[in-house]
């Protein structure tokens, strides 16, 4: 896919793909693309050439909000809580399908509606004590740290029931022993069906955590394969270098 | 052709531009909508009257004090309201502003009241040009106070206005600002400076606007510059929004469109009221199809095509109709 | 007694003034509050609303040289209830509808707009609606003239103030039911997902929220809102008349008061936000015949208060943004009552 801003090519006629129920790093040096890239897959932005491919349907062009329907999300890398919410409702409102988001529904109040909130709410909360977030649920985003951020992002990727699971930076500023739970976390995730496709820069996170590793330079991928391949890959090397 | 329409087309595009330039600059260099631009001409043209009135008609001192007073209120406007809404987003200030045009409006009121107030000028005869009007069969008429003087202005202004953008340093600062103001600030720029220099002349071409509207209407009104400010925004964005250029294309254009309009009236019999519908028809349209107007200054916004909302509509409202078949 | 009669009729009708212009707060509350939409062509919903109430509980009157003329509707149509004419019940709804089908038109084009662009295109649209539909189709509406002679649902003759309160009582019952639904629907997750909207449309989109839907269905409630207003304002004026007197961009502007000082994103702010505004101007046009004035003053004073509401506003934006009341945490409450079907 390509994709141009204002006269840089910021994803360049790139094309890759990514296994299900794997953890596949993506790296490369600040400006190769990597968050352009996973906006476009979300549906931020469009691919002015190329197709994006989920299964076996075409998502490309599709808004974000249906490109979420079919199972894909993402996590920002600079956290994009919703400030004047609180943590929970961040997460309720998350949760895909809900079906008391209409007006008529706001009105009269189906008890279908109400049945469906308390599910989501525990689902939220167990989902608040797993990132260790959960005394704050009535908190106001805006008041968390900017690691606790990072987490919420996390825990409301999560919560609209994904297939895949684009994480741009998911650790970064949070503390080593909470950055071990996730990780764990996410490999529970995986063995159960999920897949993940992370933007990382802490190699040891790459090295241990992923099963494939894709590198980028300039709007294309240079190197793929096992993390250990990858890092020894001189085309990489260069690329960080010369970078 | 039909001159006559053409020529009072151009006055009329002469004093839409004035405000226009004024409105165009402040959207480009402090991003918002002063939606109080209108009240400033008005307050110029209550202020030269009083200075008139003052000196025993002195109309130099009342054009110039005019101008001066105008110019003293935005940068105060910038100092205590305005510097302190930077980075809030474009609708703080604009709110900021209508709070400013209710003051405005307000305090000429409670100074005038609310009648009418002529302006107190003898109108010289109109000029008559050797041409005849192939529609009306009358020889084309501009009237030197109300006709010429309005144009010369505006041609001074734009003039003055293209040099200073182009050709002067502060002009350059001025386009880097509003292009980008942090990487202005790192080039060595004092952008605080620019903004309130830019303000100044949003002061002094609203000041000279509203004489010019009085001179034309010889009557004045609280509501004056507000109820002209609708027709200069539809101006604006035609022309592109914070673009000076785009400002003078677009007054260009709406002067002589709805000046136009009136011979296509006559032969078409179409009633003549709907030629308000002009200026507002125009802006919805542009806004419809192309936002960042003629001259296409990026709008901070991506701007699909109008095609792609109707799909999204009629996606969403299938959506929500099959999710309730499926209960 | 004469005199306490007198201060009834007075207060009461401005006490549903005071009603009426309140639903319009709620109703931008819901548009600007939650969705965060900066509605600026109120007046033409708020038009569209009390002319199509006006024309729906008045006889047609034919166009003459003295009388403006407008459609309206026989209104031996309507079946009477208790001797009250049902006539004013559609007259709201239909004015709720009108206004509704304006909104939903107006959306198409305007909701992918930026928050400012959306302003000035809504002001844009709002005036032509009123300005240029309103007061040139004569036939309809009345054009330039307006038409008054608009009946009220309770009528009690020389007794004005039975009249003015009976209105009142209607009013107020409207406002509450309004109000507890608006609060009902700010509660619920419909509420919750327009604040995504409001707080960061792309990461709302990003979480699987149709954002343009959402701005419409809240754009398109907050008319109908907007449309029962100007129908029970219509009634209230006991006429309709066209800008340049009333339904002006003012009136628009004021609301953005109400909303923003009182506290947007609150329904109990913004009804404060109108109490402030209004009974400034009631306390102000009276004061005059209260105390002793110099005469120069008293006209002044008028013009003081808008100064004064101006002041206020630029202090709230500068240093208080969220209002005086500002917006509390919803929580998603269970209703007492949920229909189940």
């Amino acid at each position: 896919m390509t994709k141009t801003f204002g006269g840089v090519r910021a994803v360049d006629r790139c094309t890759l793909a990514v296994q299900s129920g794997t953890i596949t790093g993506l790296i490369g040096p600040n400006g190769a693309g990597k968050t352009t890239l996973f906006n476009m897959i979300i549906g931020l932005y469009a691919p002015e050439e190329g197709s994006i491919t989920f299964g076996v349907e075409r998502i490309d062009g599709l808004p974000a909000y249906e490109i979420v329907d079919r199972g894909v999300v993402k996590s920002f890398q600079i956290p994009r809580e919703f400030r004047r919410l609180t943590v929970l409702e961040n997460l309720l409102v998350a949760h895909p399908r809900h079906p008391g988001e209409n007006p008529i529904a706001a009105l009269f109040g189906r008890r279908r509606v109400w049945d469906h909130e308390e599910m989501i709410r525990k689902k939220g909360l167990d989902m608040l004590a797993l990132v260790e977030l959960d005394p704050l649920s009535d908190a106001y985003a805006s008041d968390l740290s900017g690691g606790q951020k990072k987490l919420l992002e996390l825990a409301r990727a999560l919560m609209t029931e994904p297939k895949l699971v684009l994480l741009d930076e998911p650790v970064a500023g949070v503390n080593p022993t909470l950055t071990k739970k996730l990780l764990s976390l996410l490999s529970d995730l995986r063995a159960n069906g999920k897949t993940f496709f992370m933007i990382e820069h802490d190699m040891d996170v790459v090295m241990t955590q992923c099963d494939r590793v894709i590198a980028m330079h300039q709007g294309r991928p240079i190197a793929e394969g096992s993390p250990v391949e990858v890092r020894r890959d001189e085309k990489v090397l260069e690329a960080y270098l010369g970078a | 052709m039909v001159l006559q329409n053409l020529l009072n087309g151009l006055v009329e595009a002469s004093v839409i531009v004035m405000a226009a330039m004024g409105l165009s600059l402040i959207y480009g260099v402090k991003k918002f909508a002063n939606f109080a631009h209108g009240d400033m001409m008005t307050v110029g043209a209550y202020f030269a009257l009083f200075i008139m009135g003052v000196t025993g008609r002195n109309y130099v001192a009342g054009i110039l004090g005019a101008l001066l007073f105008v110019a003293l209120l935005a940068i105060l406007f910038e100092f205590l309201i305005f510097s302190r809404l930077e980075g809030r987003g474009p609708v703080a200030p604009l709110v900021a502003s209508v709070g400013l045009a209710l003051i405005l409006q307000n305090s000429i009121r409670s100074v005038w009241g609310t009648d009418i107030i002529t302006f107190g000028i003898v109108l010289p005869e109109n000029w008559a040009f050797p041409v005849r009007d192939p529609l009306t069969g009358l020889f084309v008429t501009l009237n030197p106070l109300q006709g010429f003087a309005p144009m010369v202005t505006a041609l001074v202004s734009v003039l003055f206005l293209t040099f200073l953008l182009q050709f002067t340093k502060l002009g350059k600062a001025m386009r880097a600002t509003a292009d980008n103001p942090d990487l202005a600030r790192i080039t060595g720029i004092n952008v605080k400076q620019v903004r309130y220099v830019t303000w100044v002349l949003a002061g002094l071409l609203a000041g000279a606007g509203g004489i010019i509207i009085g001179v034309r209407l010889t009557t004045l009104v609280p509501g004056l510059g507000a109820s002209i400010l609708l027709i200069v925004f539809s101006a604006v964005i035609l022309g592109g929004i914070g673009s000076a250029y785009g400002a003078m294309l677009g007054a260009l254009v709406m002067g002589l469109a709805r000046n136009l309009f009136f011979p296509v009236a006559v032969r078409t019999g179409i009633p003549e009221e709907f030629s308000l519908l002009i200026p507002f028809g125009i802006l919805v349209i542009v806004l419809l199809v192309r936002p960042q107007g003629i001259v296409g200054r990026p709008v901070g916004f991506d701007v699909p095509p109008i095609r792609a909302e109707f799909k999204k509509l009629l996606h969403s409202l299938a959506r929500a109709w099959r999710r309730r078949v499926r209960g | 007694m004469a005199e306490l009669t007198g201060v009834v009729a007075d207060v009461s009708r401005f006490l549903a003034y005071f009603a009426i212009w309140g639903i319009l707060a709620i109703a931008l509350n819901m548009q600007l509050g939650q969705a965060g939409l900066y509605n600026a062509g109120i007046v033409g919903f708020w038009g569209i609303g009390a002319y199509a109430a006006a024309m729906v509980v008045t006889d047609p009157v034919a166009a003459g040289i003295a009388t403006p003329g407008h459609w309206g509707i026989d209104q031996s149509v309507f079946p009477r209830i208790a001797g009250v004419s049902t006539s004013f019940a559609f007259g709201v709804v239909v004015a709720g509808i009108a206004a509704a089908v304006l909104a939903f038109f107006i959306a198409i084009p305007t909701l992918r707009l930026r928050a400012d662009y959306f302003a000035i295109a809504t002001l844009g649209l709002g005036e032509i609606t009123m300005r240029v539909f309103v007061k040139n189709l004569q036939g309809v509406t009345g054009g330039v003239y307006g038409f008054g002679g608009i009946p009220r649902p309770f009528e009690f003759g020389f007794e004005t103030y039975k009249t003015e309160l009976s209105y009142f009582g209607l009013v107020a019952v409207a406002l509450l039911v309004i109000f507890l639904a608006v609060e009902r629907m700010s509660r619920s997750p419909w509420g919750r997902a327009l604040r995504t909207v409001r707080e960061d449309e792309d990461a709302a989109q990003a979480f699987g929220k149709d954002t343009f839907f959402l701005k419409l269905q809240s754009f398109v409630f907050g008319a109908f809102l907007m449309g029962v207003s100007g129908a029970l304002f219509a009634f209230w004026l006991r006429g309709v008349f066209p800008p340049e007197n009333q339904f002006t961009p003012q009136d628009t502007f004021t609301v953005w008061v109400m909303v923003i000082i009182g506290g947007m994103g609150n329904n109990r702010g913004v009804l404060l936000g109108a109490w402030v505004f209004l009974f400034l101007e009631y306390v102000t046009v009276r004061l005059p015949s209260w105390i002793d004035i110099p005469q120069a003053f008293a006209i002044k004073i008028f013009y003081f208060r808008l100064i004064a509401i101006g002041v206020i506003l630029i202090l709230i934006i500068l240093f208080r943004p969220q209002g005086l009341l500002p917006e509390k945490k919803h929580v998603a409450k269970r209703p007492r009552w949920v229909l189940n079907w």
